[in-house]
């Protein structure tokens, strides 16, 4: 299993693909974190929070990269010598599970330090009252932003392995995310909560409605990961490879 | 004993069956090509037994055992197959490294493959930058990695020029003659009939012949050729003597259903002079066609 994840780490730093996420993730992060440092006027310890965490946009380009990581095997062919030098298909998936866990945590890190390099001095320098946060926020503000992003990224490897083809896998989970979490949450808040993109914004410190607690957040997200990463393996491993 | 055992396998796609109850051995030491025309099941039989397509029934097992069940597939199967393909963005080389560790085989297999194949000069370059030609070399050298006994090519000479159709072809005969198993499927003859010790043909996704291609040339009906002045009185000779005669020019007949014997004979007792009498052996070609019941030559 070590040499598979391994490999994994292998083909994705030997792509541009991942340096490009890196970079998207860092840029748009400061974006954001721009808009809400210079627009929101900063009071409460929540306002400060959600300020500093620039994990948002990390998580769900963590879920792209993770699906266009595992759909492009398929896309581009590379499935057919993935798995003549390993044919257990749920290894493979497994071992993308890993990868792109441990590839997201890292991403996730860097949007959190990117963020905080930013935002703090400014916001200082605008004299927000970031006595109000103590080191136990700031750790909170890196578990957090590290676990959504890492667990964003399992959920996109999963959600590759159900869905082979690269677009509709991409175009469906944005519509999902975008259009239809929004109108679950129209209808029920408290379901929203546990979607996918619910349990994210927990995460996150989004303001949304209901929102789980952070560790109960973590542990729903991590049910999501596990969960279409098992049904991927599985459909996967009936599947014919062409 | 044979290294891969396909039996009755049989592959339904829908209401397509792709392949109808395939049965053959491939024996170690020689190359043996698996011909057919485009879309008799030679790519669907392949998947099927490298594990990357599930028969509907039947087995396939490479030394006894399903190719999902081999303890270590890269040492003992190499394998290229049509759509096998590489990130266009991932240097030749990286890519060869992700699977070499993918398959436990050490990364210094990488350069030894890339020379095997002649791609070290190219060795740096991004796959989506690689001909045709190059593309089919980086999969054989991915199928090398790991020093298999077995090699299976699905159509390995497309997109090669002639120098590199013939260095394949060098190159399968040299692995086969170290006592190792080669398989090709192919749908172009006349590059077989140069390349494979034994055939197996297939068509409409069932075995039509299997064997040392000798034996399957000799087991269809051969002709005898004469050429002689008197070729209509000849020809209407032999017709009564229930052979089949076709004139092939003024003074030229094909004999079918004779020996040279027979013929030079008849056109001793007709007084009839001959200029040439010959046997004409059937090529691969045409044991080709008449087996798999195409009308002529696609390529």
């Amino acid at each position: 299993m070590s040499s598979l994840v391994s490999a994994e780490f292998l083909k994705l730093r030997t792509t541009r693909t991942a340096y490009g996420f890196l970079a998207a993730i860092v840029l748009l992060t400061l974006a954001v974190v721009a808009a809400n440092s210079a627009n929101v006027d900063l009071r409460t310890k929540e306002d400060l929070e959600e300020a500093l965490s620039g994990a948002g946009i990390a998580a769900a380009l963590l879920l792209v990269l993770g699906i266009v990581a595992t759909t492009g095997e398929h896309r581009h062919g590379t499935i057919t010598s993935s798995l003549l030098a390993s044919p257990d298909r749920r290894r493979l998936i497994g071992a993308k599970v890993l990868a792109y866990l441990v590839t997201g945590a890292l991403l996730g890190l860097a949007a959190v330090l990117a963020t905080l390099a930013v935002a703090v001095p400014w916001l200082s320098a605008r004299d927000a009252p970031l006595d109000l946060l103590d080191a136990a926020d700031y750790l909170g503000l890196f578990v957090k932003g590290v676990a959504v992003s890492a667990l964003s990224g399992a959920i996109g490897v999963g959600i590759g392995a159900i869905v082979r083809n690269q677009v509709a896998a991409v175009v469906g989970t944005l519509i999902y995310l975008f259009a239809l979490e929004p109108v679950i949450g129209v209808i029920s808040s408290g379901v929203a909560a546990y979607t996918i993109g619910g349990s994210q914004s927990a995460l996150t410190a989004a303001p949304v409605e209901d929102a789980l607690g952070p560790l109960l957040a973590g542990l729903v997200l991590a049910a999501w990961a596990l969960a279409l990463a098992l049904v991927g393996a599985e459909l996967e491993e009936r599947r014919d490879v062409v | 004993m044979a290294t891969i055992e396909v039996r009755s396998l049989r592959k339904r796609f829908g209401a397509v069956t792709a392949v109808d109850g395939v049965s053959f051995d491939v024996e170690p030491g020689m190359v043996t090509g698996f011909l057919g025309p485009n879309g008799a099941g030679k790519t669907t039989t392949l998947r099927m037994i490298l594990g990357l397509a599930h028969p509907t029934s039947g087995t396939a097992t490479i030394d006894g055992s399903p190719y999902l069940g081999l303890a270590d597939p890269a040492r003992t199967v190499g394998a290229v197959l049509e759509r096998s393909g590489f990130h266009p963005g991932r240097r030749a080389r990286d890519h060869l490294r992700a699977v070499a560790r993918a398959a436990r085989v050490p990364e210094s297999r990488a350069d030894e493959t890339l020379e095997i194949v002649a791609l070290q000069g190219a060795a740096h370059r991004r796959a989506g930058q690689y001909s045709l030609g190059m593309r089919q070399r980086l999969a054989l050298a991915t199928a090398l990695l790991g020093d298999p006994r077995i090699l299976i090519l699905d159509e390995p000479a497309n997109g090669l020029d002639p120098q590199g159709i013939r260095w394949l072809r060098d190159f399968l005969r040299w692995y086969a003659s170290q006592g190792r198993t080669v398989l090709v499927s192919s749908h172009v003859l006349a590059e077989m009939a140069q390349t494979a010790d034994a055939v197996i043909v297939i068509a409409r996704g069932r075995v039509v012949a299997q064997g040392p291609i000798a034996e399957l040339i000799a087991g269809r009906g051969g002709a005898v050729e004469v050429r002689s002045p008197g070729a209509e009185r000849l020809g209407a000779a032999l017709r009564s003597h229930g052979f089949g005669v076709e004139q092939s020019d003024d003074h030229t007949l094909v004999v079918s259903g004779a020996d040279i014997a027979a013929v030079g004979d008849l056109a001793l007792s007709e007084g009839v002079a001959i200029h040439g009498l010959w046997e004409r052996s059937a090529s691969l070609e045409e044991v080709f066609f008449e087996l798999t019941g195409e009308e002529s030559a696609p390529s």
